[in-house]
This record gives structure tokens, C-alpha cells and sequence, in this order.
């Protein structure tokens, strides 16, 4: 062996990477440690067979990259497949082909390099354990806020409000707080305040008596003796009439109840989550909810943020989806591709992270394997540019611009300074003073002018 | 249907460019080919649409495939075929009718059929230091001889 080959396969045996050649007629003519370990062949068995029956790839049989490198004259980089290994075992991969050429131009064969994705995604899996908290994913600044917190307020047994837009995960903060309180080995029960009529909700949430009306033939117990000993999420409580807020403010100051059709007055040892995707506040303020109520739920008050305020996050929750949806489906998709995630960056999510697994789900609707694109996005993301800067005139000077986005985060706040001011990212003494020189109005109903 | 029990075996071979498929798991043409006493009755090709581990077992199973000559496979869709019945001979590989003519003769051992990196190792039949068809389960003979053939 001439002394540069051999320096040169030390060289690649050295190298993390698997790496292997072929020749012009697919026959393994290189074949470094790193492929002898990830694929678990031998390199003197590799040697001189058709590189399809050493590397068994998923795409050996229809898409190969190699013959694409070769076909093309043209390097293909970081597609992502699998192979089986000597042993059964499937193995995510990361391959990169390139042609190999002689000194005059002409194709001599093929190179291919790739990466074992197991210790990347193990890598991942440990980065999100130290970023999610039970279930919950965020490494942002507002949600290690939440984490830190969360203990404390599970522990307390006290009445818990949480205020935040829809999809923001109010539900799963409220199951987080029963599963770290003394109450965990009980149960969990949840219920939609706002998608139930009075009497109907009356009956779920306390139960009847058997004959309390027609076709009430025997008991039925309520959602609060099903919680009995456990926690009690009232979703959408900000929806509920005044005459229910009575009955509720009846358990949580006194802690019993009535069954419907019942006399007697039962106890009740539930904790009450209360979650709202309004301002409680706001609503007591015009006399749409009660005062005593509001401050019986409002004992320790959580705002959720939404998306768009810890934007940094969505890299982060797009690979969780993308990791469950793969489990759930049985599917290989890496990943966004750059183009995608820059889409997603930049857009609102007014559904928040709901409204991001909805996306993330239609996107393996279309996309089977390999990057996500922004052509597998829903359509008011495929079709057009989703930021306000993209929306923004050509030609505008800075201060322009600065009235534009002033006046799109007023609209999208509905007016609301505090909200605004936190979304631009500015002082809300600094907003009030720019309102005032840019002359804008903003109206209680957020049409900014 | 392609076999009537008792009456043959069904031998099956996924299949690329005339050569078995290097893995079984992303092939996309399924050889059938349907011996009956020493003597190749009949045989067909169907496409396998890419599925689930469990789909692809069972719509082998469906096609009433006794026997399935196959290279590399993964270790979840080995256990499903098997627990389907299906008797799989892997790490095979070589031209479609010289695999063929070698199972018939019981020639499959011969290195020329070998995939790198799996025999050699005190594994037989093929299944690389990986657990073996169990023959009361899987109905693999231990020679793997065809049925009624």
C-alpha cells in the first residue's frame, strides 16, 4: 500500500463517521472503523461485495444517494434513512455521497459518510428532559419561571387560577399541579364550564338524586364526588352565569354541596383548578363575574404565555411533536427544514401550541419521510410570507415601520397596551410615549388608527 | 389464492433488479413462486406497498407465504413474520433464480449466498447471531425443506 493511502485510511479510520467507497460498479473498495461499527460488518467481509448487501439502507433499493451523487456529479448532503444492521437492529442515520474523480475529471467511483443518530438523539432526549417539566416543554425564560414555581403551588393545596389564551396548555398545567401534590393518588377530573348549558352542568358537576327529574331513576354522583380526595380542573370559568358562580362560591367557601334533588348538604375535600382564557379581572370589572368568586379562584394566579411570547421555544416544541408523531405513526421524518422553521419562527400561533401540533400534523399528512418543507405547511403558511415585516410596504422609512408594527401589535392585542408593550418587547411607559408621537389611537377595541 | 395448504409450499423472494432485495423491510416487488412435489407449479409478482412492520407480516401471512428468502430484515418485522408462521431465511443474497435453484437443492449455506457480516459466527441459517425460527412456533423446518414438495 503506497504511503499516502495508508496515512489517508488511518486518517479515516480516526474519524468518528462511517465512511466507505465504491467503485464505478458499486463494489466496496474502502470501508473505515466507524462502518465496521455502526453496521456491525467486518471490513474484510465488506471488501469487494455490492455495497447495497453491506450498507442496507433504506433507500438502497429505490432512491440511492450514492447513484445520485454519481448520476448528477453532485454531492448529496444530510439525508436522513436507516439502515439494518448485522444484528436486526434499525439505525437512524444521517448520510452525506459525493462522486470520486481522477485526475482528469473522469468518475472513478463514490463516497459515502454517515452518522449514527442514536447518540444525537440520545444527546436530545437528555437536553429534553433538563427542558420539559412534567410534560410541559419550554427552556424559555417565562416557562423556567413556571417550572420553578410549579413545585411550591402543588404543594400548597390552595385554590389555583390560571389565566392564559387558548392552547396555551392550561389543562396540562393543572394536571402538572395535581400529579406533584399529596392529592396525585387520587384523581384528576377535568370539565368544560363553558360547553355546558346551567342545568346540565348543575347535574355534572354536583350530581342528582334519583327522581330529581324525569328519567332520573337512580343517583347519579357528580364530578366533585368523582374527584373526591383529588383535584378538580373548572376549564372556561370566566363562561359560567351568575347563578352557578353562586352555587361554586357555596363549595369553595364552605367546601359542601347539594346534589340535585337532594337535601342534604355533602362535603367535599377537592381542590379546585380554575382556568380561564379571559381576564377574570376584566369580566369582574363589568360586572360579569362576582367579586368574592374572583377572589376565592384568585388565591395563586398563573398567566400562562402565549407562543409568541417565548418564540424561542418552538424549535424546541416542533421536535417533540415531530418525535411523538413519528412514534404514533411509525414514520422516519427528521425534522423542519430551514425554510420551514424560519416560517414558523416568524408567525403568531393565535392558537398558541395547540394550533403548532395541528400544524406539525398536517405537515405528516403530507411529508412521509425526510425534512419537512414549507410545501407540507398548511396553506396560509405554504402559500405566503406569514410576518408582519414580509407584509411591510418596500420602501418604508425606519419610523414608518415602527408605526406599522406599533399599530399591528395594538390590532392583534385588541388594544391592549400591557399585552402590546410585553409583545414588542418595550417598556409600556415606552409605548404610551411612541402612541402619543406617532399619533395613533388605540380603542378599547383595538382598532389602532 | 396462491397456495392451497397441504397441496405445496409458497416460497417467496423479495426481489430488485433480478437480485433479492438488499432489505426486506423497504422492498417493493415480492417474488411468489409455488412448488409442489420438487417441481415449480406456478409463480407471480406482487407489489408491496410500504406499511407498518405489522402490515407487511400480515399481508405476507395473507399471501400464504411458507417460506421467505430475504437479505437484511429487521429484528421487529423477523418476529412478526415469525409469529405469523411465516419461515424466514435471511441474509441471503445473489440472483433471484440462482437463490431459487439453491433452495431447491438445499445449497443455501454455500458462501456465494451470504450476506457480509452475518454468517461465521456459530449462527445457522442465516439469522446472525440472532435468535433462531423457533420450528414448533414459526413452522420453520430445521432444514427448512419445502412442504409436500
Amino acid at each position: 500500500m503506497p504511503m499516502q493511502e495508508a496515512v489517508h485510511n488511518q486518517l479515516l479510520d480516526s474519524v468518528p463517521d462511517g465512511v466507505f467507497t465504491v467503485d464505478t460498479e458499486w463494489r466496496v473498495t474502502f470501508f473505515n472503523r466507524a462502518a465496521e461499527q455502526i453496521t456491525g460488518i467486518p471490513r474484510r467481509e465488506a471488501l469487494g461485495r455490492p455495497c447495497c448487501e453491506v450498507f442496507r439502507a433504506s433507500i438502497c433499493e429505490s432512491a440511492c444517494a450514492l447513484k445520485q451523487a454519481l448520476t448528477t456529479r453532485r454531492t448529496v448532503a444530510n439525508k436522513v434513512v436507516y439502515i439494518v444492521n448485522a444484528l436486526g437492529e434499525r439505525i437512524p442515520i444521517s448520510i452525506s455521497t459525493a462522486p470520486l474523480k481522477d485526475a482528469n475529471g473522469k468518475i472513478i467511483g463514490g463516497v459515502e459518510s454517515f452518522r449514527d443518530l442514536r447518540l444525537v438523539n440520545e444527546l436530545r432526549k437528555e437536553a429534553e428532559q433538563q427542558d420539559s417539566f412534567s410534560d410541559i416543554i419550554g427552556r424559555s425564560a417565562a416557562m423556567r419561571q413556571l417550572f420553578d414555581l410549579l413545585p411550591a403551588v402543588a404543594e400548597s393545596d390552595s385554590t389555583v387560577l390560571l389565566e392564559g389564551s387558548s392552547g396555551t396548555g392550561k389543562e396540562l398545567f393543572a394536571r402538572a399541579l395535581h400529579e406533584l401534590s399529596g392529592r396525585k393518588s387520587k384523581r384528576f377530573v377535568a370539565i368544560n364550564c363553558g360547553a355546558l348549558p346551567d342545568t346540565l352542568l348543575e347535574s355534572e358537576l354536583f350530581g342528582y338524586k334519583a327522581g330529581a327529574f324525569t328519567n332520573a331513576r337512580k343517583d347519579k354522583p357528580g364530578r366533585f364526588a368523582l374527584a373526591e380526595g383529588g383535584t378538580m380542573l373548572l376549564d372556561e370559568i370566566g363562561d359560567i352565569s351568575p347563578a352557578m358562580q353562586t352555587r361554586l362560591l357555596r363549595v369553595l367557601q364552605e367546601r359542601v354541596y347539594e346534589p340535585l334533588g337532594g337535601v342534604e348538604p355533602v362535603r367535599c375535600n377537592v381542590r379546585v383548578i380554575a382556568a380561564t382564557n379571559k381576564s377574570l379581572g376584566a369580566l369582574v370589572k363589568e360586572g360579569r363575574f362576582r367579586e368574592d368568586l374572583y377572589y376565592r379562584v384568585h388565591v395563586v394566579r398563573i398567566e400562562l404565555p402565549s407562543l409568541r411570547e417565548r418564540r424561542e421555544d418552538i424549535p424546541l416544541l416542533i421536535d417533540h411533536f415531530v418525535t411523538r408523531f413519528n412514534r404514533l405513526r411509525g414514520r422516519d421524518v427528521a425534522g423542519l427544514s430551514d425554510g420551514a422553521l424560519a416560517r414558523l419562527m416568524e408567525y403568531d400561533f393565535p392558537g398558541n401550541v395547540r394550533e403548532l401540533e395541528n400544524i406539525i400534523e398536517h405537515a405528516f399528512v403530507l411529508c412521509r419521510r425526510g425534512l419537512i418543507e414549507t410545501a407540507h405547511l398548511p396553506p396560509p403558511l405554504r402559500d405566503g410570507e406569514s410576518g408582519v415585516a414580509s407584509r411591510l410596504p418596500a420602501g418604508l422609512t425606519l419610523k414608518a415601520m415602527e408605526k406599522l408594527l406599533l399599530r399591528d401589535a395594538l390590532r392583534r392585542t385588541q388594544g391592549n397596551r400591557a399585552a402590546a408593550a410585553r409583545e414588542l418587547g418595550i417598556d409600556v411607559s415606552t409605548l404610551f410615549r411612541k402612541i402619543k408621537a406617532f399619533g395613533l389611537k388605540a380603542s378599547p377595541r383595538g382598532k389602532a388608527k | 389464492m396462491v397456495s392451497a395448504p397441504g397441496f405445496g409450499v409458497t416460497v417467496a423472494i423479495p426481489i430488485c433488479q433480478e437480485r433479492i432485495s438488499p432489505v426486506l423491510d423497504t422492498a417493493a416487488r415480492l417474488l411468489l413462486v409455488i412448488r409442489r412435489r420438487g417441481r415449480e407449479v406456478t409463480r407471480r409478482e406482487v407489489v408491496l406497498v410500504p406499511s407498518s412492520t405489522e402490515a407487511a407480516a400480515r399481508s405476507m401471512a395473507e399471501l400464504k407465504v411458507d417460506v421467505l428468502l430475504c437479505a437484511a430484515v429487521s429484528e421487529p418485522l423477523l418476529r412478526a413474520l415469525e409469529e405469523r408462521g411465516v419461515c424466514v431465511r435471511a441474509h441471503l443474497c445473489g440472483e433471484v433464480e440462482a437463490v431459487l435453484r439453491a433452495y431447491c437443492a438445499r445449497r443455501l449455506a454455500r458462501e456465494e449466498f451470504r450476506m457480509p457480516g452475518c454468517w461465521g459466527r456459530g449462527s445457522h441459517g442465516g439469522h446472525c447471531g440472532r435468535k433462531a425460527s423457533r420450528p414448533g412456533k414459526s413452522g420453520c423446518k430445521s432444514n427448512s425443506s419445502p412442504r409436500s414438495s
